[in-house]
């Protein structure tokens, strides 16, 4: 067996989850990337690797130490995890010979520096990492444009923002300092494999921390001129959504200038210097803030003029001025998220994305399209190659001919009606069809009804599996439906009438049109992965598509919707002909028993996911219920869904 | 935190962990349908499927055996994990009792690459069934904190409980088995006390088995 075209298919899928990436600012330290923002910060303070830091002892050792002798008076906090943080940081950047106060100031502005990545939460929690970078709210917080910002003005704007952040993070940092709050104050932290922990910090050193996160991303999402001018501001959201237009947007977040190669690229060191000079005047304006008798953050926003000064007239059609920083981000922009955008989680109750705003579902609906595509594409290969006699041209012509007269009719009945509504209410198509259809029923699908219905699928075909050969030798020897009734089974289960039925659904009674719609396209997509994959060998002459059946399982997903939709007086002789439709295969010696078997239960449970989404399946119940019967009473026991 | 998109927690995991090689392994046995001969059913098969009893009662045996994860899905995040150990245990009719030895391996990449070692010990109990094609069981026992960690030194005891609701064996020659288990729920709890250390998650391992009885 050649096993390299599938394991090919598992690793794509994994990679496709395991590979994309959020994108960070300066880079923030994790299995794959370097500690940038951690190593800036401890550098500012004079305790980072030697080329962070400016001299020795830190401009700063003033201000420091004046915290440290704080957090010395009113105590280091000896709680399990606050300790077990400063020993994380203390074992990761080698802080010897410090004090535990020394350690816990230091920690503070790290897990600061750390937050607007992260949140408290793991870096490898990817899903929570998105909806946290991809909220607008947020991105002042790195200093980036919202999705809403476009065209003239839209740089200021985000200007604006972020220096009002960092002064409101200056605020509070004095208010705990001067003792209006608590000197120390909850934040979460992630512990290798202990997971998120509540742990002490020092209130101001966090903030601090935090206001210099947005510093340290003006020198990372800001395309500057030679005199460190801003002449435009990135654009991250739409960057990652796939919906970016430069023209409109601004630059797109490069993960060029996320990097601080500081020994071995000039541009990275030249733009850490500079920002770690910024940082050493902000902070010790900062430090006469907090010793000056009232609030006054005159200093500290003078020392943010030089870090925002704006140069206008640069724009994406004269390149940004020709600036060199433009022509390092377009070394390698942030493009769009893979597949797993699908799975994400929210972190908060306004949804990932925040202020309503869903983009994603685009990106996300293309990218699952894109996976199957590679998923099925070699499986496709593997058939193609294996040169096996390929299904005769005559049953491809009867389906063809069933879905074209089903066309046929659909637009028959939209025209006469001229009352077609349209399902999507609106809504662009691919986040329709995504979040509101296959979102709703896949989850539908995943209850204990289908569950249950699965084991006892796979049970009813393992049962029917040991009478294949039996079933096939009897219709070898004594076909038990005619020939023309044979063909009315492939008509009937050609798919043909079922997306008739559903598109005249469609037009007359929309809710029950797209339950049908939806059980036909998973059972079909379902159907098709599963041949393919499964390759069994037809009974008679034919291809290796045999497991399960396409005709069955299509026509018991539509006698199931309809039983949904109508009840039993259209349900029952919809299962008949469903029924009939099996036997006609297994007379035709297209399918084993097997194959038809599963096939039914492949219908029925897409049917009722796709029932249960629109509201029409009842909560599965076990039932029992005494029959009377001549001489006695049984007890019916059964599983109602 | 609050679930509000995203399949359910046991599809994601089923399609990391479990769903694509069972699909894989599944499809070698359909697959083989075909070939059977009509009238004569190919014996090797079933062999394979349901004919003959494998279970080997009333004898010791022997078991070594590899598992591993790459989710986590307490937390809900890529964290491998792999285990190394060996059962030796005594069966009796379709029941058995057995003593469990594992060393388990966690990879944690929260922020740089860190390794965490734990010990399993302790005695289990298992049941076959299906003419010993299947076999349910459940260890308990001790679990030592083999690492150090940034809260806790290594040498903590806590305990663990390895579920293991069903496993697939298939005969190998007179005296081995290979038993394949699609999903087992491992907790393992080696710090208890201050900040617990809990690590949660579900294993796909095979293990080769070597018995003391002759397969009848």
């Amino acid at each position: 067996m050649n096993w390299r075209p599938r394991l090919f298919c598992f690793v794509f899928v994994c990679s496709s989850l395991l590979g994309s990436r959020p994108a960070f600012s300066f880079q923030i330290l994790s299995a794959l990337t370097d500690a940038c923002h951690e190593k800036m910060t401890l550098g500012v303070l004079g305790y980072g690797p030697a080329s962070f830091r400016e001299s020795d002892p830190s401009p700063l050792a003033a201000f420091y130490s004046r915290m440290v002798a704080k957090a010395s008076a009113v105590g280091v906090p000896a709680d399990r995890a606050s300790e077990g943080m400063v020993r994380e940081m203390e074992n990761r950047f080698q802080w010897s010979g410090l004090s535990q106060a020394q350690k816990f100031v230091l920690a503070s502005f790290v897990a600061g520096v750390r937050s607007p990545d992260t949140n408290g939460f793991s870096i490898v929690d990817i899903n929570h990492l998105r909806g946290l970078h991809i909220r607008n709210q947020e991105q002042s917080a790195h200093i980036l444009r919202r999705s809403d910002q476009d065209g003239g003005g839209a740089d200021l704007e985000a200007i604006e923002e972020a220096r009002a952040r960092i002064l409101n993070l200056v605020r509070a940092a004095q208010t705990s300092w001067n003792g209006d709050a608590s000197l120390y104050r909850d934040e979460r932290w992630t512990f290798a494999f202990y997971g998120e922990h509540t742990v002490r910090v020092m209130a101001a050193a966090y903030d601090l921390g935090v206001a210099l996160h947005v510093l340290q991303d003006a020198y990372a999402h800001v395309i500057r001129d030679d005199q460190f001018r801003v002449l435009a501001i990135s654009n991250f959201v739409e960057a990652v959504i796939g919906e970016h237009d430069e023209a409109s947007d601004g630059p797109a977040h490069s993960e060029r200038m996320d990097r601080c190669a500081v020994e071995t690229d000039d541009f990275d060191r030249m733009r850490v210097d500079e920002a770690r000079e910024r940082a050493i005047q902000f902070l010790n304006a900062v430090d006469s803030t907090f010793q000056a008798e009232s609030y006054d953050e005159t200093g500290v926003a003078a020392t943010l003029d030089p870090i925002f000064t704006y140069q206008p007239g640069c724009h994406s059609g004269n390149a940004y001025c020709g600036s060199v920083w433009y022509q390092k981000a377009r070394e390698k922009f942030t493009g769009p998220f893979s597949v797993s955008c699908g799975l994400m989680r929210s972190v908060d109750d306004d949804g990932p994305w925040g202020d309503g705003h869903r983009p994603g579902a685009t990106a996300a609906a293309l990218g699952s399209v894109t996976a199957l595509v590679f998923l099925l594409l070699p499986l496709l290969l593997i058939v193609w190659f294996r040169s096996r006699p390929r299904r005769p041209f005559s049953r491809v012509a009867v389906r063809g001919v069933g879905v074209a007269m089903a066309c046929g009719l659909f637009l028959l009945g939209a025209a006469e009606t001229r009352a077609f509504e349209d399902p999507t209410g609106g809504k662009p198509f691919f986040p329709w069809l995504w979040e509101d259809q296959f979102l709703p029923t896949a989850r539908a699908s995943a209850d204990t009804a289908g569950l249950i219905m699965i084991v006892g699928g796979v049970t009813a075909s393992a049962a029917s599996y040991h009478y294949d050969n039996d079933v096939y030798e009897e219709t070898l020897r004594d076909p038990f439906l005619s020939e023309d009734a044979e063909w009315a089974g492939a008509i009937l289960g050609s798919g043909g009438p079922g997306i008739a039925i559903a598109l005249t659904q469609l037009v007359f009674d929309q809710k029950n049109g797209l339950m049908h719609g939806r059980a036909i396209a998973f059972t079909s997509l379902t159907h098709i992965t599963a041949a393919f994959v499964v390759r069994r060998e037809r009974p008679g002459d034919g291809d290796w598509l045999s497991f399960p059946s396409g005709h069955v399982s299509s026509t018991f997903a539509s006698a199931a919707s309809l039983a949904y939709a109508y009840g039993p007086w259209v349900g029952v002789p919809a299962y008949a002909a469903a029924t009939f439709v099996a036997a006609a295969r297994i007379s035709d010696r297209v399918h084993w028993l097997s194959d038809t078997v599963a096939a039914a239960f492949l219908g029925v449970y897409w049917a009722r996911a796709s029932a249960k989404v629109a509201d029409m399946a009842g909560e599965p119940s076990l039932v029992t219920q005494p029959v009377l019967v001549p001489g006695g009473a049984l007890m019916r026991i059964g599983f109602e869904f | 935190m609050r679930w509000t998109g995203g399949f359910p927690l046991c599809i994601r995991m089923g399609a990391f962990g479990i769903f694509v090689p069972l699909v894989l392994l599944v499809s070698e046995y359909v697959r083989a349908a075909p070939r059977i001969p009509f009238s004569r059913p190919d014996e090797s098969l079933l062999r394979l499927l349901t004919t003959e009893d494998i279970t080997r009662s009333d004898a010791y045996w022997a078991q070594v055996g590899v598992g591993g994860t790459i989710y986590d899905p307490r937390r809900d995040l890529i964290a491998p994990r792999f285990s190394f150990g060996g059962q030796f245990g005594r069966r009796f009719g379709r029941m058995g009792v057995f003593g469990n030895f594992e060393l388990d391996r966690s990879v944690d990449l929260s922020q740089e690459v860190k390794q965490l070692d734990i010990l399993h010990l302790g005695p289990g109990g298992e049941m076959l069934f299906l003419f010993g094609r299947l076999r349910s069981s459940i260890s308990l026992g001790l679990a030592l904190l083999n690492s150090d960690t940034d809260i806790d030194k290594k040498g903590k005891i806590g305990w663990y409980v390895d579920l293991r609701p069903i496993a697939v064996r298939w005969s190998l020659r007179d005296r081995g088995a290979i038993e394949f288990t699609p999903l087992s729920i491992d907790v393992s709890i080696p710090v208890t006390n201050g900040i617990p250390l809990i690590l949660f998650a579900y294993f796909t391992s095979v293990s080769i088995e070597w018995s003391w009885m002759e397969l009848q």
